[in-house]
């Protein structure tokens, strides 16, 4: 039934999520304007990869398009589905949890199920990005290049997990305005690299570096949320 | 099964309780009184393991406070504050809560939703105080709960529901032998349906007992100074004193008050069942 609750929180905030991955991180005109024409957005390093020299232009083009979109998807689900008040109506996430104190629920698991259900949308919403990208190639006659493609939204996997807990984690300490300024200055400053950091895998070697600190950073934003969510009083 | 619904030993918090203790019994409607800032409120929370103590124990129908959140398969608890989710609906609360409790009584909950007239599809902000209150107290009612917590259950609600809440507090325990402790300030209510009654000053029991029987032991006392230089004794350092004339309370027995009195030249003029108005002034003031 917990389910249930976190559903009733999360549908009002999807038609925003909608509106702003389409705005985002949908299709666009220019679409096939960036990439390699422009070096250092995509990537200087990216274009040596072998991966990348596979590749023909289009579909070199169509790969750094999904990066882009698929970076900001994932940032754009944390930000609105994690918390921050934005999902909750501005309530912090303290709330969240009193208001299940009095039925027969562990908190880690309101805590828990809760940072899951956000989880499970950013992914949703990354398998929409991927099937729209996919259909708008096709449309466009352009190859998809699947191999890449895939790569990068399995690397948006471990980076949707670690912005999720990372939001979920902020809202429990910081005020509900507080939280949603700070996490808008955060996806500001991701915003430059939002070309590149899916596409790592694809550099040939796996982005151990990066892997590290997406585990990193979800292990201690989850160990945050659960001990201050337990511990707290109410 | 047999203990106590509520059993508190020398609780006490930095804010709060002070070397509390008080037992309810089972099967009891229990009213906790005391004037703002007593504690009654953190004791309940301390119950139900949304507040830590400093020091003591509490068991909440034989389980430790706090030890574990099974124990809302067993308490229904409505807070002073009642916390609603602002994104649902009062339907779509009553889903939600209805989802974790098998022995849900959904017959008392179409009573009740038809009783409180709960606009089912209004959104939980919109509702009103008291329609919050009625709400929640749904949301305990309808659970099956051995043991109703309430901090403030009538806060916000107009007489006649106040009397719908009392009537069906009654009933509950009534038909199905369940415990209702709940903090107010009201004292009618506490004297309207209570059987059990806690008294709480500065975070320390006052008095607590069957209300008919602290009803009974507590007398409202008038007596006469016989004489002139009587020295008044000790027991009767509260007392009124008009002229001749001395008004108190006492919790000694009618005899033996009399026969105390007699020896100090001190008649007894009128001894009559004290309310329990009169009661918690007294125990106030004496505290």
């Amino acid at each position: 039934m917990i389910w249930y609750r976190h559903w009733l929180e999360t549908r009002q905030i999807l038609p925003l999520l909608v509106i702003s991955v389409l705005l985002l991180a949908g299709p666009r005109a220019d679409a096939l304007s960036f990439g390699p024409e422009n070096p250092t957005r995509f990537g200087r390093e990216m274009l040596q990869s072998p991966l990348a020299r596979q590749l023909g232009r289009d579909e070199l083009l169509a790969w750094s398009a999904f990066a882009e979109r698929i970076f900001t998807s994932v940032f754009l689900s944390g930000l609105l589905l994690a918390g921050n008040g934005l999902r909750s109506q501005a309530i912090s996430g303290h709330h969240v949890v009193e208001c299940t104190l009095t039925l027969p629920i562990a908190r880690a698991k309101v805590i828990g199920t809760r940072l899951a259900a956000s989880f499970i949308g950013a992914l949703l919403v990354g398998a929409l990005v991927l099937s729209a990208h996919v259909m708008d190639l096709l449309l466009r006659g352009v190859d998809v290049p699947l191999a890449p493609m895939a790569q990068s939204f399995a690397f948006s996997v471990p980076t949707a997990l670690a912005w999720t807990a990372f939001m979920g984690a902020s809202v429990t300490f910081l005020r509900p305005l507080w939280a949603i300024l700070s996490s808008l200055l955060g996806f500001a400053l991701a915003l430059p690299i939002r070309h590149i950091v899916t596409a790592f895998p694809s550099r040939g070697d796996v982005p151990w570096e990066g892997l590290s600190a997406c585990v990193a950073l979800t292990g201690l934003a989850v160990a945050f949320t659960l001990r201050t969510g337990s511990d707290r009083e109410y | 099964m047999n203990g106590p619904a509520l059993e508190v030993r020398d609780l006490s918090k930095s804010y709060g309780p002070h070397g509390l203790t008080f037992t309810v019994p089972r099967g009891v409607i229990s009213g906790l009184l005391g004037p703002n800032g007593s504690g009654k409120t953190t004791t309940l929370r301390i119950l139900m393991g949304m507040a830590h103590a400093d020091a003591g124990s509490a068991r909440v129908l034989g389980v430790p406070a706090g030890s574990s959140h099974e124990i809302f398969r067993r308490v229904a608890f409505v807070p002073e504050v009642k916390d609603l989710y602002p994104f649902a609906r009062a339907g779509e609360m009553i889903r939600l809560t209805r989802g974790f409790f098998p022995n849900w009584d959904h017959e008392l909950e179409r009573r009740l939703v038809d009783t409180f007239a709960i606009p089912l599809r209004m959104k939980c902000p919109k509702l009103s105080k008291g329609t919050k209150a009625r709400l929640a107290l749904l949301l305990a009612l309808c659970r099956r709960a051995e043991l109703l917590v309430l901090d403030e259950p009538t806060d916000g609600l107009d007489p006649l529901a106040i009397e719908e809440t009392l009537r069906l507090l009654v009933e509950q325990v009534g038909g199905r032998g369940i415990t209702v402790f709940f903090a107010t300030h009201q004292l009618s209510e506490v004297e309207q349906i209570a059987d059990h009654v806690v008294m709480i000053k500065n975070g320390a029991c006052v008095m607590e007992g069957e209300l008919d029987d602290v009803k009974r032991r507590y007398r409202r006392v008038r007596c006469v100074v016989e004489a002139t230089d009587v020295e008044l004794p000790l027991s009767l350092a509260g007392w009124r004193r008009d002229g001749r004339f001395l008004t108190g309370f006492s919790a000694d027995d009618s005899d033996t008050l009399t026969r105390q009195l007699a020896g100090s030249g001190i008649a007894v003029l009128e001894s009559e069942p004290a309310t329990l108005k009169e009661v918690f002034f007294d125990r106030m003031e004496q505290a």
